[in-house]
């Protein structure tokens, strides 16, 4: 890994390549489906750097380093203006905090840039001016507030935000970042600085995630509530949390070139927080379409078979499921319903699941694969079935639509969206499947029958998916938008002004 | 899911600030213990040496319990003092049940570090016989091990039972010494140690009663000495800076020079011994003062904090501690000052009635006004001590060291109208040197205990 220009730059939040997940393959295929471009990766962790790597980088990765947001480092204890630099500091560090923008952070970069060789704790945490500033901050606003307390969360929100403003960046041509909050700030950061242009993409949105993580925390002192989808009481310290997320997610919006999601549902939260709208647009999760639209289905020469495809866990409700076989099985006697997936990641739900179908009598009904081959079994399925209570754009939803099954599912991120297509979608394709609400046994047992009782309706379904899915969730397509963004991006001037 | 935000809770997670420092302070306080208890002994023995006179056994055997106390008092030192630290970390814990293991391996660790030293002492560099080889030797490792003992019953705060045994095994000590005096300085010295091993041996017991736990496991005490060696070097250089005056001034041409080859220099001594008793009852007000009035306020800054109050209560509580510090220096002052006035202005009766002769009286009145100085800078490193301002103690006890060793030595040169002079400087500037920090530190309190003085941000570092 050379020092070279990279192509462009990915800002990584507490995920690629050293933990497994949706986001960390989605970036690992990204850098691997753009295999002539050069990457170079930040990786953003809390602490201490992770001691595993779960993902090999591709050689087309020129660069690769890792900030920790949660360890800044020493610092040297004199330089010129180290005594004064804690209070110039001050007032860009509250305005931001409070809510501010880029031009509030542009105003921090400028103080801190010329000290950037120097500045550390020692100087901007530790020293008795930095105390001055503290307990300044906290007399302003905070006052009522255990001051233990806002001790620590003072440290850490600065802590997170000078390790940002004072790391190493790589040099590229775009800076793009796969969240807001630190990687987004950072992206922020590198625009400002190199006048190239930054993008975001959000798979969750940052700050809805923070916000629950943040009402959720008890351990944090706080006489001030902060109660879910509600605004926080002001002056205190969840709202001091809650305000920083979000002071990073606008400065994010308003330096970012584009913006982009999985799907709509998002943006509307993306323009609370800031987000302008002529730089939003949707950019979903493609899937490899050959692969699943060469599976051949079997001629239909025995019972319809229902299926849930995911992991046996509290979030999938399965639970829901086997309620709603066990419903439609009152009606309907020739179907079989799977649960594929594997059943090992949360053991007590997956005893408890097993316990509900021999309770409702569902046991020569149902079926537990485990962990299965997708593919063996996608050509057996009639129809697939999802009662998530959280989801952002489930691909088995996509994968198989790709192999012309129809999907029934709970109305969760943006399922509405696939089954049903986008508000305007051109051409029109049609019903995908039925959409039910949340928790609710009964609704899908009576949309399971819907499907299954009309062969008709389930082909045309399965068709509408099957175009659908090729037409708008083709990887190659999706991979061929990233690469506009990306060319679009690199080939604009340097541009150093700010808002 | 993307980001880690909120994973920082981690960094939020709140360390205590003050983990244990009072239980380490007052136990410091305590240690003041032994060295009182040397002070009493050989002025004790000093009487009866001067009663006696021409007892030239007398003599010899008080030779030898002076080098017993001074070196032992120095070289375990450290032991000791690490021994202080590691309890008051487990009364803190409330987690006591290594006690017993940490007896034994203070006392192996005294016997195993302290037998060369006697040896060499007593076998090679001293002149003595035989039988008096093996008692002095013995001698000393009873000492050496009462001082680390000591350390235990102090950190429990049995104040009655080390007060009991050290001036019961005392009184034992001097009626067995006189008992066994027709056996010549062999059995005087053989008496009043066998006093001082009863002594020893109540206090193990007292220990044992207290933790019955079995000692079989090895105490990770001495894992300690890594871990502050600050303070193992702090628990040699203080004891070594009380008594580096006397060393030196050994080297006086007036000093005494038996056949033994243990030299001494008794006017000196006995003078700076009896001046010195004048810090008793400043010692007793501030063991008071700092038991009460001080530990609440000190107690209810760290409650503050821990408990979630604002700054304003803070800062209160922050002014509730320099109010009774000053409020408290200044009464110690006031004390010290009468009594070093009424006892220099006595002083020709008091040598008299302590059978010193008047050409000790200018090296009474010099260690009188220097023992006032040595309370305030005794005071102030045990405050010091309160706040785990660690390294300021040693710098201060440094200097004591050094200018108490310099300052002699050059009084020597200058000649005995001098002599004094050198104890007195070491203690006004140690003094002065621990009030700065003191003063310096206390204005600070509430930065230096969130920030430069808590390990949870110092241990962090880069």
């Amino acid at each position: 890994m050379g020092n070279r220009q990279a192509d462009v730059c990915l800002l990584l939040e507490g995920t690629y390549p050293y933990i497994s997940g949706g986001v960390s393959s989605w970036t690992h295929d990204l850098i691997v489906a753009h295999a002539d471009l050069k990457f170079a990766i930040v990786s953003i962790v809390a602490d201490k750097l992770p001691a595993r790597q779960a993902f090999k980088l591709p050689s087309n990765v020129v660069d690769w380093r890792t900030i920790a947001v949660g360890r800044l480092r020493q610092g040297n204890t004199s330089f010129r203006g180290v005594r004064e630099l804690p209070a110039r500091l001050a007032p860009a560090l509250s305005a931001f905090l409070k809510g501010g923008g880029l031009r509030e952070f542009s105003r921090l970069l400028e103080l801190l840039s010329p000290v950037r060789a120097d500045a550390g704790t020692s100087s901007l945490l530790n020293s008795p001016e930095a105390w001055s500033t503290l307990t300044t901050m906290y007399n302003n606003g905070n006052r009522a507030t255990s001051f233990l307390d806002y001790f620590w969360t003072w440290r850490a929100l600065l802590t997170g935000l000078y390790s940002v403003v004072l790391s190493e960046l790589p040099d590229a041509k775009v800076y793009h970042a796969i969240s807001t909050g630190y990687a987004g700030l950072l992206a922020a950061r590198a625009s400002i600085e190199t006048g190239r242009p930054s993008l975001i993409t959000e798979h969750g949105i940052y700050t809805n995630e923070r916000r629950i993580e943040i009402a959720l925390a008890d351990w944090l002192h706080d006489p001030g509530t902060l109660s879910l989808g509600e605004d926080v009481e002001p002056g205190g310290l969840k709202a001091m949390w809650a305000n920083t997320f979000s002071a990073y997610s606008r400065t994010a919006y308003e330096a970012a070139h584009r913006i982009t999601t999985l799907y709509a549902g998002n943006q509307d939260m993306q323009r609370r927080d800031g987000a302008p709208l002529g730089k939003l647009s949707i950019i979903a999760n493609g899937i490899d379409v050959s692969r699943f639209s060469k599976i051949e289905r079997a001629p239909a020469k025995r019972w319809p078979c229902i299926a849930l495809i995911g992991r046996v866990v509290p979030i999938k409700d399965i639970k829901t499921y086997i309620r709603a076989v066990r419903i439609l099985a009152d009606t309907v006697t020739e179907f079989d319903a799977l649960v594929l997936g594997p059943d090992d990641e949360d053991i007590e739900y997956a005893r408890e699941c097993r316990a509900l179908v021999e309770q409702l009598g569902l046991k020569d009904r149902i079926t537990f694969t485990g962990r299965v081959k997708l593919d063996e079994y996608l050509s057996r399925i009639d129809l697939n079935v999802l009662t998530s209570v959280s989801e952002a754009q489930p691909l088995v939803v996509l994968e198989a639509g790709a192999a012309g099954i129809p999907s029934v599912s709970t109305d969760v991120g943006c399922c509405r969206e696939l089954l049903a297509g986008v508000a305007n979608e051109t051409p029109a394709f049609g019903e995908g499947g039925i959409i039910t609400p949340l928790a609710n046994p009964t609704a899908v047992a009576a949309a399971l029958r819907d499907m299954i009782t009309n062969p008709a309706r389930l082909a045309a379904a399965g068709r509408a998916m099957k175009l659908r899915v090729d037409a708008f969730y083709n990887k190659g397509l999706i991979d061929r938008r990233y690469r506009q963004l990306y060319d679009e991006a690199a080939t604009r001037p340097e541009c150093r002004e700010v808002a | 899911m993307a980001g880690i935000g909120f994973a920082l809770q981690a960094l939020s997670r709140r360390d205590t600030l003050s983990a244990g420092f009072a239980a380490f302070a007052i136990s410091a306080i305590i240690s003041v213990g032994p060295w009182l208890f040397t002070v009493l002994a050989v002025a004790g023995i000093n009487l009866a040496t001067v009663s006696q006179t021409g007892l030239s056994a007398l003599a010899e055997m008080r030779i030898i319990i002076i080098y017993n106390f001074a070196i032992s008092l120095v070289l375990s030192g450290p032991i000791a003092i690490i021994t202080t630290r590691f309890l008051a970390d487990g009364l803190y814990a409330r987690d006591m049940k290594d006690t017993p293991g940490a007896l034994f391996t203070a006392l192996a660790a005294v016997l195993v570090t302290q037998m060369p030293i006697a040896i060499g002492l007593y076998c090679f560099v001293a002149t003595l016989t035989p039988v008096m080889q093996v008692i002095a030797v013995a001698s000393y490792l009873i000492v050496a091990c009462l001082w680390v003992a000591a350390v235990f019953l102090s950190a429990l705060k049995d104040y009655v039972t080390v007060t009991v045994a050290f001036a019961g095994g005392l009184l034992l000590s001097f009626t067995l010494a006189l008992g066994l005096s027709k056996f010549g300085p062999e059995g005087l010295l053989a008496g009043f140690s066998a006093g001082l091993a009863l002594t020893l041996f109540v206090l193990i017991a007292r220990i044992l009663a207290e933790y019955p736990t079995p000692a079989v496991q090895f105490s990770p005490l001495l894992s300690y000495f890594r871990k502050y060696p600050d303070i193992a070097l702090s628990g040699l250089i203080y004891n070594a800076g009380i008594w580096v005056d006397k060393w030196v001034m050994w080297a006086a041409p007036e000093a005494v020079r038996p056949a033994s080859g243990l030299v001494s220099y008794p006017a000196y001594d006995g003078a700076m011994f009896a001046a010195q008793l004048t810090m008793v009852p400043a010692i007793a007000l501030f063991v008071f003062a700092v038991e009460t009035k001080f530990f609440v306020v000190y107690r209810n800054f760290y409650r503050t904090i821990e408990r979630h109050g604002t700054l304003a209560k803070i800062n209160s509580a922050h002014g509730d501690i320099v109010n009774t510090l000053s409020r408290s220096a200044t009464s110690l002052g006031i004390l010290q000052i009468t009594l070093a006035l009424f006892v220099i202005a006595l002083s020709p009766k008091l040598l008299e009635v302590l059978d010193l002769h008047a050409g000790q009286l200018g090296v009474f009145r010099l260690g009188v006004l220097g023992s006032g100085f040595h309370a305030i800078f005794l005071f102030l490193t045990i405050v010091l001590a309160y706040f785990d301002l660690r390294r300021q103690v040693l710098v201060a006890q440094i200097a004591f060291f050094l200018i108490n060793a310099g300052a002699t030595a050059l009084t020597l040169q200058l000649g005995p109208a001098w002599y004094g002079y050198g104890y007195f400087t070491a203690c006004v500037v140690a003094a002065s040197l621990a009030a700065l920090f003191a003063a310096n530190a206390i204005a600070r309190l509430p930065y230096l205990t969130f920030v430069s003085n808590n390990p949870a941000i110092q241990r962090r570092g880069a």
